[in-house]
């Protein structure tokens, strides 16, 4: 064992440089980059984008002092290797005989001479000195050798080759069809790096995944990672963090919904960093508060990102610009980024990668999910049996990026209760909104009520609302009635005395409000409350005439003042 | 060898016409009639080696064998000629029965077929690229000036 001395130091062990995948995502993945160097060896079954993986690392790598060189034993053969891979915009035929060289020893591994191959490899590396090497398919050679002793013949070719490509500081990727339970295989305790594609086939939809079985010397992101094959290439979709470690500050400041007197029942906002759920029936209008909310945050200066999976942008857009929000402009701006995200065999390792890129690019403060059922639809099957705990982890995603999520949600119309059960969504969320209809006076009307808001106080009364091309108005309180989850409520006037003997309903809330806010002008209260500007002003009047509240250079508060006086 | 189905349909491009001038005149051939023979068998050689890197042998010979069937439409003195069969001997009896400056024809319209045959796979643009790394072109204006003489004497 080596003494404490001379063990490296940080300082001095030698730094391991790391190539730049040129695939999207992978870096992150593999924990920076593949060192340079190493061993890889890239496998999965037929179909799962091992080729195109390697040609696009090949691609991103190659330079005419080192270029690349692809060796095909026996997989795809050449002419049908370049008919097909110079589709993907990664290559290059411009760099082909400079850059990047092709190299056929499919005779020689067809008459199953690994010392052949291995000698013509040497020589053709020996003659273009190349920095990275792609041996494709390496799995194949020991199948013509028979099955006896196949594998032993196999791992002494691949120890060997791997000896001479490191000897000659070349990064190589050997490519092999191999399923995932022949993992053990002796073959794979020689490569530094494994990279494992697969593709998930459920009903008609195909998933393809990769996961980095091992990088040596890297901190590699644990776990299955999407990948998306078109015609750029591939694109790695990072598994979104069970937990996230972005220490944001939240709820340092409320955010306004955008929808007056929505913010005084929530006690002043949502809390920012906050993720809130909207749940109600379909008509209950979700969509207009979400566009409320992004709509209030444009105003306030702050750009927003909604990620949309029902409705097409411009369907989207045309209904916000009948409610006036503004949001044309500001997607015109750079403000406001729509994401439309319907491909119907989604990851939600994708979605979150392009919202939160959205994020970043435009500095969002404010992200609507709009809807998460849309979302669930718009998902792979195989990824919806897990779709909670993947939204858990979007969620967390996002507001760790201290953001703050208003995601809606459509629930069953007929439920009774507080119309939350039907995704189970409550513990995902900071704050719950529940709308639903019910019946007063023979007219179907609509409800909303604040159901939770972590760690904050917050008005629990049901209020009637209204949704219109203005808007939305809130309007006033059940509070004198019951069975209002039922659909059908009753009316029950109040005999326990008010929260505020001798005032009315409307005269509490602003009471309430500015006891919550502090000092402000009649305008804000009014936008607080929802009240019309006119009714702030008569209900301060009164106010004030009966000690409630006191008027400071324009500015009005609340007076402290017991029940009892 | 007949050729493929997609030759008659394909007229032959004139960039590929021009590429296989600027490799045959690079192997010398334009100049050196009197050597057309050994010429086409070196660049045969070449071709067999750049491409066989690039696609194997065997898939050369295939691709080689097509080429020589579609050109031989145009230029019939490539009938002695097979991609089995690419030596010196072979070609100096092309030259003694039909003259050096139809072999030089032929060898131009083979590889103009070559590449042509080769980009329906892959595209002319690297086609005409692996083709061309056989060897370092010479200037166009020049060799297409020395294959029209080499055209004018095939006709006289």
């Amino acid at each position: 064992m080596p003494s404490k001395r001379n063990r490296p130091t940080a300082s001095s062990r030698m730094p391991l440089h790391l190539l730049d995948t040129g695939v999207p995502g992978l870096n992150e993945v593999v924990g920076g980059g593949v060192p340079s160097l190493s061993f890889n060896l890239i496998a999965g079954g037929p179909g799962a984008g091992k080729t195109t993986l390697a040609m696009q690392i090949l691609f991103a790598n190659a330079t005419r002092e080192r270029p690349g060189l692809f060796i095909t034993l026996l997989g795809e053969t050449s002419l049908k290797m370049l008919r097909y891979q110079q589709q993907f915009d990664f290559f290059d035929a411009g760099r082909l005989g400079t850059d990047v060289h092709f190299l056929n020893l499919s005779e020689a591994a067809l008459e199953g001479d690994l010392d052949g191959v291995l000698a013509q490899i040497i020589a053709e590396v020996d003659r273009l000195h190349p920095g990275i090497v792609v041996v494709d398919s390496f799995r194949s050679l020991v199948r013509l050798n028979g099955p006896a002793g196949a594998d032993n013949k196999l791992e002494y070719f691949v120890q060997r080759l791997a000896l001479h490509l490191t000897t000659w500081e070349v990064t190589s990727f050997l490519i092999g069809e191999y399923q995932t339970e022949e993992l053990r295989n002796p073959v794979f305790t020689v490569a530094d790096g494994i990279l494992w594609l697969m593709q998930a086939v459920d009903r008609n939809s195909v998933v393809r995944k990769l996961q980095v079985v091992k990088m040596r010397g890297m901190a590699l992101m644990p776990g299955m990672h999407t990948l998306r094959l078109d015609g750029a290439g591939i694109q790695v979709f990072p598994r979104i963090p069970e937990h996230p470690t972005d220490a944001v500050q939240r709820g340092h400041r409320r955010l306004s919904t955008g929808i007056p007197g929505l913010d005084a029942m929530m006690g002043g906002g949502i809390p920012s960093g906050d993720s809130l759920v909207l749940a109600g029936p379909t008509g209950t209008g979700k969509t207009t508060f979400a566009m409320k909310f992004v709509a209030a945050g444009l105003h306030e200066g702050e750009a927003s990102v909604i990620a949309i999976f029902e409705e097409r942008p411009d369907v989207y857009l045309e209904r916000a610009r009948i409610l006036e929000a503004g949001l044309t402009e500001a997607v015109t701006a750079g403000r406001l980024r729509i994401i439309y995200l319907r491909p119907l065999d989604l990851s939600v390792d994708e979605a979150l990668n392009e919202i939160r890129t959205a994020v970043r690019e435009l500095g969002a403060t404010r992200v609507v999910l709009d809807s998460i059922s849309g979302f669930e639809m718009a998902l792979a099957p195989t990824f919806r049996e897990d779709f909670r705990e993947s939204l858990y982890r979007l969620i967390g995603a996002l507001t760790g990026l201290g953001v703050t999520m208003f995601s809606t949600v459509e629930v069953e119309a007929g439920d009774t209760g507080l119309l939350l059960t039907g995704y189970k969504v409550s513990f995902l969320t900071d704050d719950i909104i529940s709308q639903r209809y019910v019946e007063i006076e023979g007219v179907l009307q609509k409800a909303l009520v604040v159901v939770k808001m972590r760690g904050s106080d917050h008005n629990r009364e049901f209020r009637l609302y209204d949704v219109s091309s203005a808007g939305v108005r809130l309007r006033e309180s059940l509070r004198d009635f019951d069975g209002i989850t039922t659909g059908m409520p009753t009316r029950q006037p109040r005999i326990s005395p008010p929260a505020h003997p001798g005032l009315t309903w409307e005269e509490s809330m602003v009471l309430e409000t500015m006891v919550r806010g502090g000092a402000m002008s009649p305008v804000e209260l009014a936008g607080l409350t929802g009240l019309a500007p006119a009714q702030v002003t008569l209900t301060l009047a009164r106010l004030q005439e009966l000690g409630y509240s006191s008027n400071h250079s324009g500015d009005v508060k609340a007076e402290a003042r017991s029940r009892d006086d | 060898m007949t050729p493929g189905p997609s030759a008659a349909l394909t007229p032959r491009s004139g960039a590929a016409i021009e590429a296989a001038r600027r490799l045959w005149a690079r192997a010398g051939g334009a100049a050196a009639t009197d050597a057309a023979a050994p010429l086409a068998a070196a660049l045969c050689a070449q071709l067999t080696t750049a491409l066989g890197r690039w696609i194997g042998h065997v898939g050369f010979v295939a691709l080689f064998d097509q080429a020589i069937g579609e050109a031989r439409e145009e230029h019939p003195a490539l009938e002695l000629v097979t991609a089995a069969d690419c030596n010196t001997s072979c070609f100096q009896a092309v030259a003694d029965a039909h003259g050096a400056a139809r072999l030089a024809a032929g060898m131009v319209g083979l590889i103009a077929a070559l590449i042509d045959v080769l980009g329906r796979i892959i595209g002319e643009d690297i086609a005409m690229r692996l083709v061309e790394q056989t060897g370092i072109p010479s200037s166009p204006r020049v060799v297409s000036a020395e294959m029209e003489a080499g055209s004018d004497a095939q006709q006289a």
